[in-house]
């Protein structure tokens, strides 16, 4: 008798909990088509027809209704990102952004964790140039498994690698007899594979990067090691380098007694002439984290932004900043802009420091800015002031 | 090269006094505009200032401009006394040191070589000082101490280097394990400051050669040179920030000051700081094409 009281006790407490909640889900699905809301995988808060957990019914501050920001929204439930977004130094853009539902579908999804889409092709939408055929392909890349390598949130390192140096490449690959023999014996747990391997593909099965250094190729290790000549291991060869570090500015003095021209040059392999990374801007971060870090964080930047040496003389220059042909780069690719410029040149002086105008004046080409066209304030007043005051 | 190496003891005595007194009088506040050089009604115009040397004794300044291929002299009141281009033999400079005899030793860096220049009998002498070892060195600034012993910023190897009348390495000034290389050195007595820019870091040599200390900056984004005044202050010129941030003889930020920027009090990619006779700080700014100098 007593279990059959509780029993109609609890049946009333339950439908008293869920009859509001359902009334309201009726009422949003009266005019949002629930279609839209079905998947494979349903955000819980949509399968408990709980709309309002994110959306306020009549007015927000924020899009769709949200009760929050979008950031602080999700944030608020899923912790895990938020000790991520909290702690790690190198965030994905859209979660540094906020921007959760560029890669999720807030409702629902056929896509484990309420992808947009799967893997591979979600990540291609951004990271285009990432897309490649190779003639052999690296597993998880040709599977669009990027997150077995990458953290999608953020992680310790600025290619949002899960882990770094060869322990990434261990988590599969285990350290045979055969692997040991091909790396001369050395102990492999402190190498960075990533330096010679393409962790994406390449021309040979084992992804060695595609340009060999010549005494490489050769197996003439003598060639280099085994002196200890700083920059000269290179100077043997190369002397006539040296001149291209003849300008105001340059790139030497950066290793101390070691050798400068490794900072950027890997001695073995390499995806392009001069053992150079594809993505010129992995060579450049290391010493210009500072450069990196600004240009991340603000919303308009110049494309190409990585390929550094698109504008700079990566020797020498005798540029401020060591641009190639001064502050003039930028006709480089922009030359038919000059026929329709604010004035520039000898004929019109910054008045703020009696400099020659040019391009960078007010564009901000190499960091960026929060302003269209990368411009160092708002092109309707914030910018023209700086010079026209009475304006 | 003996004669003019000689030892001025009255130039140094003189040298010591005016930083004394200057210590005296320019203890503390804040850093102010004072002026700029050159003047920007002068008509006068450099184009790259790359370098800034002081005569403590005559009260001039010294301004190596490497796209002009010039030296630019001012008096103390930044009027502007005379421009030499060494009969043409300056290509690129990027630092000038004075004898206390008057003679120049300067980098020209479009040839990798270190000038004596003697002025009033108009002679050049063009020299590639090497390494024990027969490396060339790649000299990137050059001081000369009261003592006229001639110091050079090596970026071959990233190091500080004492050499003799021979142009030999007599002694060499450079960092540890974590040694990146130094991107500006300062002499102060008998005491060497060098700044590893990519490490932040400050290292202090006596001219002996005896490792005297290092300390380690934290907060900054670009440091290209150093300064250290009378209280033992550092001043570190960040390039990028384009601020000059100070802190105490045991790394410690004390304050920053300056900006990013085109007006007087801004910075665009500044190059050097050199602290004048009176301790007024001097701001070798290549992107604005000035010299900002400050006092307190």
């Amino acid at each position: 008798m007593l279990m059959t009281k509780m029993k109609t006790i609890l049946i009333l407490l339950a439908v008293s909990l869920v009859l509001p909640t359902a009334a309201l889900a009726v009422d949003c699905f009266k005019c949002h088509d629930t279609a839209e809301f079905k998947g494979r995988v349903v955000h819980s808060p949509v399968a408990d027809a709980d709309c309002l957990s994110c959306h306020g019914p009549h007015v927000s501050r924020h899009k769709k209704l949200l009760l929050q920001s979008e950031r602080d929204l999700c944030l608020q439930c899923h912790e895990q990102v938020a000790d991520t977004v909290a702690n790690k130094p190198a965030l994905h853009a859209p979660v540094r952004e906020g921007r959760c539902s560029s890669c999720h579908d807030p409702h629902a999804s056929a896509q484990k964790k309420l992808l947009r889409q799967s893997g591979g092709a979600l990540c291609f939408e951004c990271h285009e140039e990432t897309k490649q055929d190779y003639k052999v392909s690296h597993q998880p890349f040709s599977r669009g498994n990027c997150t077995s390598c990458h953290a999608a949130h953020g992680g310790d390192d600025n290619r949002l690698l899960k882990s770094v140096g060869s322990d990434l490449c261990f988590a599969c690959h285990n350290q045979s007899k055969k692997m040991e023999a091909k790396h001369l014996g050395q102990d492999m747990s402190g190498m960075d594979c990533l330096a010679c391997h393409h962790p994406h593909g390449g021309d040979s099965r084992n992804l060695v990067r595609s340009v060999s250094h010549a005494p490489f190729a050769e197996k003439n290790c003598q060639a280099c090691h085994g002196k200890d000549l700083g920059i000269d291991s290179c100077l043997t060869c190369h002397d006539d380098v040296l001149g291209s570090f003849n300008f105001a500015h340059n790139h030497l003095g950066i290793a101390g007694q070691g050798n400068p021209c490794i900072s950027c040059h890997n001695p073995h392999v390499g995806d392009q002439q001069g053992m150079l990374p594809a993505n010129i801007g992995a060579a450049c971060r290391d010493c210009h984290a500072d450069t990196f870090a600004r240009q991340e964080k603000n919303l308009h930047k110049h494309s190409n932004w990585n390929r550094c040496s698109d504008c700079h003389n990566l020797h020498g220059s005798d540029g401020v900043a060591m641009l190639k042909q001064k502050n003039d780069v930028c006709n480089l690719c922009h030359d038919q802009h000059k026929g329709f410029t604010h004035p520039i040149g000898d004929d019109a002086l910054d008045p703020r420091n009696n400099q020659p105008m040019d391009c960078l004046t007010c564009h901000n080409g190499n960091d960026g800015s929060d302003y269209r066209y990368f411009l160092r304030g708002s092109g309707e007043r914030g910018l023209c002031v700086q010079c026209h005051q009475s304006y | 090269m003996k004669k003019i190496m000689s030892f001025k003891m009255s130039a140094a005595v003189a040298m010591a006094m005016v930083l004394f007194s200057s210590s005296l009088l320019f203890a503390a506040g804040p850093w102010n505009y004072v002026r700029q050089l050159p003047a920007a009604d002068s008509g006068v115009k450099l184009g790259l200032p790359s370098a800034l040397s002081i005569d403590a004794v005559k009260q001039r300044y010294y301004v190596v401009d490497a796209e002009g291929g010039q030296l630019v002299s001012f008096d103390k009141d930044g009027k502007f006394l005379a421009a030499f281009n060494a009969g043409g033999e300056l290509k690129t400079p990027l630092s000038m040191a004075r004898t206390s005899s008057g003679a120049l030793w300067a980098v020209n860096r479009a040839s990798s070589e270190l000038l004596y220049i003697n002025p009033r009998q108009q002679k050049v002498q063009r020299f590639s000082p090497k390494y024990p070892d027969g490396a060339q060195i790649l000299p990137a600034k050059v001081a000369v101490d009261g003592k006229n012993r001639l110091f050079l910023l090596d970026q071959r190897r990233g190091a500080v280097l004492q050499l003799d009348d021979n142009l030999s390495v007599v002694q060499q000034y450079s960092g540890g394990k974590e040694f990146k290389g130094f991107v500006d050195f300062k002499l102060k007595g008998q005491q060497i400051w060098a700044l590893d820019g990519l490490s932040a870091a400050i290292h202090q040599f006596s001219v002996a050669g005896e490792v005297a200390g290092a300390v380690t900056l934290e907060g900054l984004e670009f440091p290209v040179s150093l300064e250290v005044d009378s209280a033992g202050q550092f001043y570190v010129l960040d390039r990028h920030a384009g601020t000059v941030v100070v802190f105490g003889p045991s790394g410690d930020l004390r304050f920053s000051f300056l900006g990013k920027g085109k007006r007087h009090g801004q910075l665009w990619y500044a190059k050097e700081l050199v602290f004048d006779w009176e301790e007024k700080l001097c701001v070798v700014d290549e992107g604005n094409g000035r010299i900002d100098i400050l006092t307190r």
